[in-house]
């Protein structure tokens, strides 16, 4: 059974756009799966839609097979956590260790569950030091690795990174990163970006354009789609630029040894 | 890194105060402040006002800090102080000044009054007591010098009940503010949350949504120093834009403050809307029954503390009954 | 020279006699062209970056040394007269959208240029002429700058330091936030301006893609000091000092160094753009 399954979607946040159009796409349990999209093109729509924070207009969402209706939503709620972009927009807490433990009071917890869970998780995401600091002496990326610290402690089965390292400088690009690739296998991970680095390493790729799904697939077949992805207004990686100039030129022999390699470079690490 | 940032008013040291749960602390300043309403006599306001001084010493918080609480208020208390003192006429006349008002001495008065106005500048601090000596000056003037065209005189007499009166109030005054601030300075704001309420959570079965109330207060001072960095920043966009805050006149000053408060409310909308997305993503329902991280455990301290202030406002109300104290 | 730094220190704290403080920034001397020059700003987080461009427009006065600004020289005393070099020295701070208020678009442009003495009737003829060149149409001008995208937002607050006309432009992480394709946009705008105008630009990135694009000098700052100041080609050339400054390469660059390694031909693999990097394999591998 597929952890997340989505059936024609529809939704608008107002009378005249419309921000996902009957939008349809499973994800299988354990899956690392990238949604890349222009700003407006509905990924952070759809990510909230799958977090049960906004209400679909028609269509339907399953997670874990409970469909997502009101009576329902507290349940998913449980199965699906999400980080969002902003790192000081998310954090509720006056003290890092309040903010870890915040979605556990809400879930009623025992306190000495709740210790345990927040020493566990603080010391998986490198905060076990930060516990009594208030976030203002917080960096971007420690912020944002306390936000996943306190998703983590609830323990979902799908957690949903929506543009999570947007805002961040390079170090903070690097350790949230970092992070999410540790959870690789162990969660079922959905990523919502326009950085097309994050996508390379993922099981699948989803291309969103204008509310609709333009490409579903590994990401070497997506990101060979160059015209599908530059209407999508995306950009396209470095190494496929100088593949199309060096396929369109004549001045090279080994033309297609060098394009396969320049290929297989990219999907390196 | 962590001390960078000073909690309101709080003054981070470790003294018994420091360490006893809020809750007994916000309980033993309201006995204490109902005691001080009780007491009728003065040498026991005066009594009252020694034991708050005793306790702040304890607190190993620097008494500069209480003397602050007091210069929001200087004004009044000096006010208040004249006003008693002068206008009350019964009891045993203690003292008696006979001013003279001649034209030499209202000149030199005005002329001090003056240079007190021009001095704003120069001196910015303890307006309240140079106003103070200025004052004294003119009288004094007025007692000693009576050469020259006499214009009037006046006599001011001082009796106990106006002594007595002024300061009753001052005392009490001072007594309320210095045990207001030790709650203040020795007990976190997060703290002093934590304790209100669990000390109002019985309200809740007559309807008050405490918890929700405060959930709002420690959110707000969660945000409190984020919103500061964010209006420095603001400004800072703005004088790049030309703004300052020192020039200009009334409509230009409107627009000042329009180009900071605006930007600061929109991103406060922004930010209300994704923390609701936040919370409620993990879970957060409002009046929902929750657990706490936080434990509040009242331990021997508090206990000889409840029962000291217990005790000090029975004596007080029995003394007040039997003695008129 | 436009703007010159000689020995300057600055810190957010007090000075006082005898008392260590910490600097923001640290015995900085430093010579800014008024024309042409186009300058990347790079640095770790709090390596001071931020103060470094206060100190160029007048929005913090130096704590030590002395800055020559357009004409004007101001010392950590000095009583002058700070708000005309906020005109002349054009600052948009990162996520610029936050400083906009005004009830339209176009009355947002106005408000710096107006503050700076301009006239109305001239600053909304300026206002338009920016609102062009950054390619805002009369649309959006007439709406209130909250009812339209980050992105124009984001034009909308660079034209209202621009119109005012500063002779350097300096802004502080332009793209970040932006999607590909806005940040290509704001990019060809800026070297637009740097060319056709010969404004000098001065910018704050972390994204070394950008500066390969545009930056003609790099200056890095590392705990409060600049520790490069010269030509963008051969900071790239300096593989030690990137790498002790954890400096990345633009893409092309790794790619290119990849082919070296993996064809094991002598590939000159300082190329910065896709254009460059074929030539040069054409060169080398060609027929």
């Amino acid at each position: 059974m597929n952890i997340i399954e989505i059936k024609n979607l529809n939704f608008q946040y107002t009378k005249k756009d419309v921000a996902i159009k009957n939008v349809s796409l499973s994800i299988e349990k354990g899956e690392f799966v990238c949604i890349l999209g222009h700003n407006g093109s509905g990924k952070s729509t759809l990510a909230k839609l799958i977090a049960g924070l906004l209400a679909a207009k028609s269509g339907e969402i399953y997670v874990n097979g409970i469909l997502i209706n009101e009576k329902t939503i507290n349940e998913v709620r449980h199965n699906v956590g999400i980080v969002f972009q902003n790192p000081d927009n998310q954090f509720v807490g006056v003290t890092v260790k309040d903010d870890i433990a915040f979605g556990l009071e809400n879930r009623q917890i025992e306190r000495e569950e709740m210790l345990a869970r927040i020493e566990k998780y603080a010391q998986l995401t490198n905060m076990s030091d930060f516990l009594e600091y208030n976030p203002e002496n917080l960096s971007g990326g420690e912020k944002q690795r306390v936000a996943i610290a306190g998703v983590l402690a609830c323990h979902p089965e799908v957690i949903i990174f929506d543009e999570a390292t947007s805002m961040l400088d390079p170090k903070g690009v690097r350790e949230v990163t970092a992070m999410i690739n540790q959870l690789k296998g162990y969660k079922t991970i959905i990523s919502i970006t326009h950085n097309l680095q994050e996508a390379l390493f993922a099981d699948r790729v989803i291309v969103m354009n204008d509310g609709e799904i333009v490409l579903n697939d590994t990401p070497i077949n997506v990101f060979k789609q160059k015209e599908i992805l530059i209407n999508s207004k995306l950009d396209i990686l470095t190494s496929m630029k100088l593949i199309t100039k060096i396929n369109s030129e004549k001045g090279l022999k080994n033309k297609a040894e060098i394009e396969e390699l320049l290929w297989q470079l990219t999907f390196e690490k | 890194m962590n001390e960078k940032i000073v909690f309101g008013q709080y003054y981070h040291t470790d003294s018994w105060i420091h360490r006893l749960d809020p809750r007994t602390k916000i309980i033993a300043v309201f006995l204490y402040m109902i005691a001080l309403f009780v007491v009728k006599n003065v040498y026991l306001l005066g009594a009252f006002l020694l034991l708050a001084l005793i306790v702040i010493t304890t607190s190993k918080v620097p008494l500069i800090k209480f003397l602050n609480s007091l210069k929001m208020v200087s004004f009044i208390l000096l006010f208040t102080f004249f006003f008693q003192l002068l206008l009350r006429k019964d009891g045993e006349q203690l003292a008696v000044f006979s001013f003279n008002m001649t034209i030499i001495n209202a000149l030199l008065i005005i002329l001090l009054f003056i240079l007190y106005f021009l001095s704003r500048r120069i001196i910015k601090s303890f307006r309240v007591l140079l106003l103070s000596i200025v004052l004294l000056i003119s009288f004094y003037i007025q007692i000693k010098f009576d050469f020259s065209y006499l214009l009037f005189t006046y006599q001011v007499r001082i009796f106990d009940s106006g002594l007595i009166m002024s300061l009753y109030i001052l005392l009490r005054i001072i007594a309320l503010l210095f045990i207001s601030s030790l709650l203040t300075l020795t007990t976190k704001p997060t703290d002093l949350n934590n304790g209100l309420e669990a000390i109002l959570k019985p309200l809740k079965h007559i309807g008050v949504k405490v918890s929700t109330l405060t959930m709002m207060i420690s959110i707000a001072l969660r945000f409190i120093p984020t919103l500061i960095n964010e209006a420095e920043k603001i400004l800072k966009a703005q004088a790049s834009r030309g703004v300052d805050f020192k020039e200009g006149k009334i409509g230009a000053k409107v627009m000042q403050i329009i180009s900071l408060l605006v930007p600061m409310f929109v991103i406060a909308y922004k930010r209300a809307y994704d923390l609701a997305d936040a919370m409620e993503a993990r879970g957060f329902i409002p009046d929902a029954p929750r657990t706490n991280i936080n434990l509040l455990r009242y331990r021997t301290s508090d206990y000889l503390t409840f029962g000291f202030s217990f005790a000090l406002l029975v004596v007080t109300i029995y003394l007040r009954i039997f003695y008129a104290l | 020279m436009a703007i010159n730094f000689r020995k300057v220190s600055y810190s957010y704290s007090a000075l006082k006699k005898n008392k260590k403080v910490k600097f923001a920034v640290s015995d900085v001397n430093l010579e800014i062209a008024e024309k042409d020059e186009f300058i990347a700003i790079v640095g770790h987080t709090g390596s001071g970056k931020s103060t470094l461009v206060q100190l160029m427009n007048a929005l913090l006065v130096p704590s030590l040394g002395e800055i020559d600004i357009l004409g004007t020289t101001i010392t950590p005393h000095a009583k002058v007269k700070l708000k005309p070099i906020r005109k002349q020295v054009g600052l948009v701070f990162q996520f610029p959208e936050y400083q906009l208020f005004e009830e339209t678009s176009l009355k947002d442009i106005t408000f710096g240029p107006k503050n700076f003495g301009i006239p109305t009737e001239e600053a909304i003829q300026k206002a338009l002429d920016v609102a062009r060149l950054v390619g805002l149409s009369d649309d959006i001008l007439k709406k209130s700058p909250f009812a339209i995208s980050g992105g124009e937002m984001r034009k909308v607050a660079i034209a209202g330091i621009l119109a005012s006309n500063p002779d350097i432009l300096i802004l502080d992480e332009p793209t970040v936030g932006l999607d590909p394709f806005g940040k290509s946009e704001l990019l060809k705008l800026l070297k637009r301006i740097n060319e056709e105008e010969h404004k000098t630009i001065i910018i704050i990135t972390h994204d070394m893609e950008v500066v390969s694009q545009v930056a003609k000098r790099v200056i890095v700052l590392d705990n409060a000091k600049i520790v490069y100041d010269g030509d963008m080609k051969a900071l790239f050339k300096n593989d030690e000092f990137l790498i002790n400054h954890n400096l990345d390469y633009p893409e092309i660059m790794k790619l290119m160094r990849s082919l070296k390694e993996r064809l094991g031909v002598d590939i000159d693999i300082y190329q910065y753009s896709i254009e460059e990097a074929y030539q040069e394999l054409s060169r080398v591998l060609g027929d």
